[in-house]
């Protein structure tokens, strides 16, 4: 429900504006630029990313360090002991994966009633320990739907959960992973095969792929002020119906957490910390505390809230014509002219990646095509591999 | 130089009637000579070109040769049984409408027991005095002479008006021939001890003419002096504190606006701006270009007091600052207290901003208008009754909502954003020694920025005051005044989540102020007053079919008391002390429910051992304290003072925002069982100078604040609808210190202000817990901390229509909280803060600059016209408002906006009836 504060605080520039519009469009350019990052030394902050759930798996860990504002590469805590403890005397132990990736020896399942704590000891003997947290329990199921959803501006497809108020838990955290089928617009039997542009036969699917993009903001939704036992529709994610991660088959899998109000926060404020704001009142920034502390130097900042949460997670597919008509799809033709370029910018084309052969021209070739040896597309219009992987994924179902 | 228009007026008792044809003026004044017994002596080149038509039945000569010539560049004077008519020069036929009317003892101020002239040669105290006669010189005789009489002094009191607006006017300095001298109080009003028989009175001002009466003192008497305007100053001085009363006052740390001369600063989008200019000033800045909310000498936005007559104003300011809420023509005067604030005055720590509306004109109907390109402004006045009462009537509005919907941009379709303001003042003059003025004010700002948010505010202010002589030597009066500010956001969406959420808040204040003059060495100001608060701290319903709650947080409600006593002791000529002592005291009422935490925990919800409830208007908690306000001036030699002030005062409201400047939305919160009042205290030095007669005045004030329970937030505190902001509050520590120098010259061609202030402003949180603490529990630059801080206003008046303006401006850039680093959390980036405001942004500097020209001064034109064109930021620097970073697409990304990136101009045009 308190989104809303997030609504009211993304203004587009434009709109900030409002009643200096009068002027010029240069005055509306002009109001909100980017700048380089510049690079400020950084001190080591510890960021230590978990969330215990009471799915029966191997429990995740990941153990990073803040960098300079302008690196590119995440710097991580690696070789560290990292342990669960549960009330009722149990101990999770952690093993790295992966570098900073530590995930439990054995699987296990957050229990209700029982309160865990985490603690980390990294390779240099400093200890950090967190919390002790109680799952926090939900009752109703996720539901997920996708509808068809029109305003001023665009058409397209509404992923919602609904979720009933029911008495209990009222903070959610949502992540999701979305997956859509791409299908190429040509079909070619033969490509490129090097520089020299030697014809070879295609023998890998290029015709169907699949690809995947990970939710990348915090999703959050609670029931605050909310009557009981009413339904409350949330907002995972929003595509137009121009868009391509459409115009086949999408699916898309979301997974709900329910979390402690403290956790919420924590949630809140590094997500408000990140968005663009009303630019005649700038939010007061600062360090934001989690609940996981060192234990030799209380002082110390650490990056990170333990929390251990239930989880329901549920994945839903629908097809274009699902939810719109199938003449409201853009023309797949779009952006996949066919072309012939002369030889040299062929060669140059193909190394660079952009193109891939598609046929050699006939005799009654449409001359706005050029007069090349060749007729090439964009390489996505031909081989799908380079927006996605031609490997299906186990879940799929057509 | 100043144009002192006096005449010496003998009584016309007899009268007559007269009436001119078609008339020139040559012939009018023939026919005048014949009816009447005197002889008038001019030059035929002198006279009016005009021809004359009039009829007058049964009036003095007086009357007609004051109608005859009010519009004309005549002057006229009356000896005994000769009129010599006098042309002025040639600055005189520019002078509007109304100027060359000498003063006469028959305008209608000479009421109440004022005594009728008598002739001259009836008094032989006059006549022995006869050495003093000059022309220049009108005598004014005041009281019966009784036989018996026996007492040293006699009082004159009344009032100083404006003759053409008829507004009083305040802080006229009124000093006799041996020194002696008083300066009339916010109501006009003056009241002098005078020896009997002659006394020549002389008033000193920049803003209207000078000038001097003689008084032959019978008795007590009243006398109401009518001045004109000081057209030389008209127009030029942006900003005045009245004559050398930067040298004569104790007070440090005074400033006074001159709302009518502030129009030829160049302002964005000709806007006339009461507030941004008092900005401009040392001392006195704002979080950023545009921005709602005012830093007084390192203090904290919240810590001003707005008064509007006599009322609370909530939020002083219309879409986010960009404009004030403050009608700038009908405000009448802004004193702006940031050192030493008068004991009668309380509540918040930094500053007080008395903002008085004018009284209406109760003799002539008066009109102004203005058309800028965002608002347009409308203000009336009304007489009611002749001389009595009149009606003021304001109004402004923006028809920026029009321009955003017939904008061809597709995104703005659904934004709107509106606002208006309205005031209405009703003045009431019974008698010269009692008035009554009752003001209403209501603003309404309405905006959406995104389809589903609507948000609006609304100020609301009444405030009616009655003002009386309670006795020879003192004055009284009483208050009542109500404000009330609320805001909402209404949420409307496709799901069944719309709601409205609001805050509201309503103060009811008493106030009995009295004023003595128990001796020549003794003025004293003392009071009581009480103001009961109801804040509706927040709510949340819902709108149509939508499954939100009806929730709201307890109300708060508390009633703040204060009693006051000030003392200005004139000590000798040179040293005036004025010592003053307020004690006030705030009770937080029920009914409420308190927490109580654990001693020595955090608040927060795990450590909550009990919960109080009290009943209501139950006592929840009380806080009470002295607040000592000291000022003196030691004058050194002439022109030349030095001042010292010390002070200390308590707030008992706060705002609550997780902003670093002033949001609409930002909350007012009471003082309670676990908000502590804030304190603060003030020590402040100056030096003042002034050089060629007055002209250019020079000071430098230094200051040293300490404050104490100044409130902040946790990061991302949650303060809407949050009914235990406890758990999110941090009461720390401030300082602040800084030297302010202001050159002024106050008159010729060119004249104008340089500012330069340096100061600093800190603030520390400390506490065992680190989530309490901000910055390890040390001192921090606090947002509005901008070391160097230099304004040049400069006027530049090529002809009497024609000037130009500029304003410069350069500060600091203000202290942000920069990220030190950043890190990865749930797969997207973000970047880390810890030290808060480590950083500052680029420094702020614009150039702006003004044409103004000023309609013929055309004495028949009944309009009088106002062009300002003038272009704001020339330089064009994008000068950043503020710099944030943003995660997008899992990419941390640094952003600055700016407000004006990019030269503005703007034209308005203004005009007066």
């Amino acid at each position: 429900m308190l989104n809303y504060m997030l609504h009211i605080k993304t203004i587009n520039c434009f709109l900030r504006f409002g009643v200096l519009l009068i002027f010029s469009s240069a005055l509306l350019t002009s109001c909100v630029e980017s700048f380089e990052l510049s690079s400020e030394t950084s001190e080591a902050t510890m960021v230590i990313e978990s969330v215990i759930t009471d799915e029966l798996k191997h429990q995740q860990v990941k153990l990073s360090l803040a960098g300079p504002l302008n690196s590119e590469e995440p710097m991580f805590e690696t070789n560290a002991s990292v342990n669960v403890f549960s009330s009722t005397g149990e101990i999770y132990t952690f093993q790295e994966d992966s570098v900073g990736y530590y995930s439990s020896i054995d699987q296990f399942r957050a229990e209700a009633n029982q309160s865990y704590y985490l603690e980390v000891q990294t390779n240099d003997g400093r200890t950090y320990r967190s919390t002790d947290r109680q799952m926090v329990e939900t009752s109703a199921p996720i539901q997920i739907v996708a509808q068809r959803q029109e305003n001023e501006e665009q058409v397209g497809a509404a992923i919602y959960t609904i979720n009933n108020s029911g008495s209990e838990n009222r903070y959610y955290k949502y992540t999701f992973e979305e997956t859509y089928k791409i299908e190429a617009t040509y079909v070619a039997s033969l490509k490129f095969g090097n520089s020299l542009l030697d014809l070879v036969p295609v023998e890998e699917e290029q015709r169907i792929c699949y690809a995947s993009n990970r939710s990348q903001e915090i999703l959050l939704n609670n029931f605050e002020y909310l009557e009981n036992d009413s339904t409350n529709q949330f907002l995972i994610q929003f595509i137009p119906n121009n868009d391509r991660r459409l115009f086949e088959r999408y699916s898309i899998y979301v997974d709900r957490l329910s979390i402690s109000p403290d956790a919420y926060r924590f949630f809140r404020i590094l997500r408000e910390s990140s968005i663009a704001e009303n630019i005649f009142s700038q939010r007061q920034l600062g360090f934001i505390e989690g609940n996981i502390a060192s234990v030799n130097e209380p002082d110390e900042n650490v990056v990170g809230f333990f929390e251990v949460a239930s989880h329901s997670s549920q994945r839903i597919f629908f097809n274009y014509t699902d939810l719109f008509d199938a003449s409201e799809r853009p023309s797949v033709f779009e952006g996949c002219e066919v072309t012939r370029p002369p030889f040299t910018e062929v060669v140059s084309d193909y190394e660079n990646g952009q193109i891939q052969f598609l046929s050699t021209p006939t005799e009654d070739g449409n001359p706005d095509e050029g007069d090349g040896p060749y007729r090439v597309v964009p390489i996505e219009c031909v081989d799908c591999r380079e927006l996605g992987s031609n490997e299906q994924p186990d879940f799929w179902i057509e | 130089m100043s144009f002192c228009v006096s005449t010496i007026c003998f009584s016309q008792t007899e009268n007559f009637s007269v009436s001119f044809e078609n008339d020139d003026y040559f012939q009018a004044i023939l026919k005048l000579e014949k009816l009447t017994d005197k002889h008038f002596y001019f030059a035929e080149d002198w006279l009016p070109e005009e021809k004359v038509t009039k009829n007058y039945i049964n009036v003095s000569l007086v009357e007609v040769l004051e109608d005859l010539f009010k519009s004309t560049t005549t002057n006229y004077y009356i000896l005994d049984k000769t009129i010599i008519l006098t042309r002025n020069t040639i600055i005189y036929d520019k002078l509007p409408e109304g100027f060359s009317r000498s003063l006469d003892s028959e305008e209608t101020h000479f009421t109440g027991n004022a005594v009728e002239k008598t002739e001259v040669n009836n008094s032989p105290i006059f006549l022995r005095n006869n050495d003093k006669l000059d022309q220049e010189i009108e005598t004014i005789f005041i009281g019966k002479e009784e036989i018996g009489q026996s007492k040293r002094n006699f009082r004159l009191s009344g009032y100083v008006y404006d003759k053409e607006t008829n507004q009083p006017i305040s802080d006229i300095a009124i000093v006799t021939e041996n020194g002696k001298g008083i300066s009339t109080d916010k109501e006009g009003f003056y009241n002098i001890n005078l020896s009997p028989g002659i006394n020549i009175l002389s008033i000193r001002s920049l803003t209207n003419e000078n000038i001097s009466k003689r008084f032959v003192m019978y008795n007590d008497g009243h006398y109401s002096f009518y001045l004109s305007e000081n057209l030389e100053q008209l127009d030029e001085v942006m900003l005045s504190s009245n004559m050398d009363s930067n040298i004569d006052d104790a007070n440090t740390g005074e400033e006074t606006i001159d709302v009518e001369n502030i129009k030829n600063i160049p302002l964005v989008l000709g806007e006339r701006d009461v507030l941004k200019v008092a900005t401009l000033l040392p001392g006195i800045s704002t979080p950023g270009e545009g921005s709602a909310g005012f830093n007084v000498r390192g203090g904290k936005a919240d810590q001003n007091l707005m008064l509007l007559d006599d009322a609370v104003m909530y939020n002083p300011a219309h879409f986010f600052g960009l404009f004030a809420a403050i009608n700038p023509f009908t405000t009448g005067n802004v004193t702006i207290f940031k050192g030493n604030i008068p004991a009668e005055y309380g509540g918040r720590l930094s500053s007080v901003f008395d903002i008085t509306t004018k009284d209406s004109d109760t003799s002539e109907f008066r009109g102004e208008a203005s058309f800028g390109l965002v608002t347009s402004n409308a203000t009336v006045e009304i007489p009611i009754e002749k001389g009595k009462s009149g009606l003021i009537l304001g109004g402004r509005a923006t028809y920026s909502n029009w321009i955003l919907r017939s904008l061809d941009e597709e995104s703005l379709s659904d934004s709107e954003a509106s606002f208006y303001d309205g005031i209405v003042k009703y003045n009431h003059q019974f008698n010269p020694d009692s008035k009554l003025s009752a003001t209403a004010y209501f603003s309404d700002d309405a905006f959406s920025i995104t389809s589903d948010s609507l948000y609006g505010f609304q100020n609301r202010l009444f405030s009616i005051k009655y003002n009386t002589a309670l006795s020879e030597k003192t004055r009284g009066e009483v208050i009542l005044a109500n404000s009330d500010y609320r805001f909402d956001i209404n949420y409307d969406s496709d799901l069944e989540d719309r709601f409205e959420l609001g805050y509201h808040i309503n103060e009811t204040e008493i106030k009995f102020n009295l004023n003595s003059n128990i001796s020549a060495k003794h003025k004293l100001n003392y009071g009581i007053s009480s103001k009961f608060y109801n804040v509706e701290p927040g709510y949340i319903k819902p709108i149509g079919d939508s499954n939100i709650i009806n929730f709201e947080v307890n109300r708060e409600r508390a009633l703040e008391s204060a009693i006051w006593l000030a003392d200005d002791f004139s000590v000798s000529e040179a040293f005036l002390l004025s010592a003053g002592i307020r004690y006030s005291f705030f009770n937080a009422l029920g009914d409420s429910e308190v927490r109580i935490y654990e001693d020595g925990m955090p608040k927060n919800d795990d450590t909550v051992i009990d919960t109080q409830v009290y009943d209501d208007l139950e006592s929840v908690a009380n806080y009470s304290g002295p607040e000592f306000r000291f000022s003196a001036r030691y004058i050194l030699t002439e022109g030349l003072s030095f001042k010292a002030s010390y002070n200390n005062t308590y707030q008992y409201i706060h705002t609550l925002s997780n902003n670093t400047t002033v949001s609409p939305t930002d909350t007012y919160r009471l003082s309670g069982y676990h908000l502590k009042p804030q304190q603060a205290q003030q020590y402040s030095f100056g030096i003042f100078k002034n050089f060629d007669a007055n002209s250019i005045e020079t000071s430098i004030e230094g200051y040293y604040k300490t404050s104490d329970n100044v409130l902040d937030f946790k990061t991302g505190a949650n303060l809407n609808l949050n009914e235990y902001i406890e758990t999110e509050t941090l009461q720390g520590e401030g300082k602040a210190y800084g030297v302010e120098f202001l050159l002024k010259k106050k008159s010729g061609k060119l004249n104008g202000f340089i500012g330069y202030t340096y100061s600093r402003s800190f603030l520390k949180f400390d506490s065992e817990f680190t989530d309490e603490q901000v910055n390890d529990g040390e001192f921090f630059p606090s947002n509005y901390d901008k070391p160097h801080d230099f304004s040049l206003v400069a006027n530049y008046k090529l002809t009497e229509r024609f000037s130009f303006s500029a304003n410069f401006i350069y500060q600091t850039g203000r202290p942000i909280t920069y990220p030190t680093g950043k890190f990865t959390y749930d797969d997207a980036d973000y970047v880390l803060y810890s030290d808060r405001n480590e950083f500052r942004i680029p420094d702020f500097y614009r150039l702006d600059l003004s044409f103004n020209m000023e309609g013929n001064h055309s004495l028949k034109k009944k309009a009088h016209y106002f062009w300002n064109f003038s272009v704001y930021n020339v330089l064009g620097r994008n000068n950043p408002y503020s710099v944030y970073f943003v995660t997008e697409d899992g990419q941390v990304e640094g952003r600055q906006s700016a407000i004006f990136g990019i030269p503005v101009p703007t034209i308005s045009y203004n005009v007066k009836f």
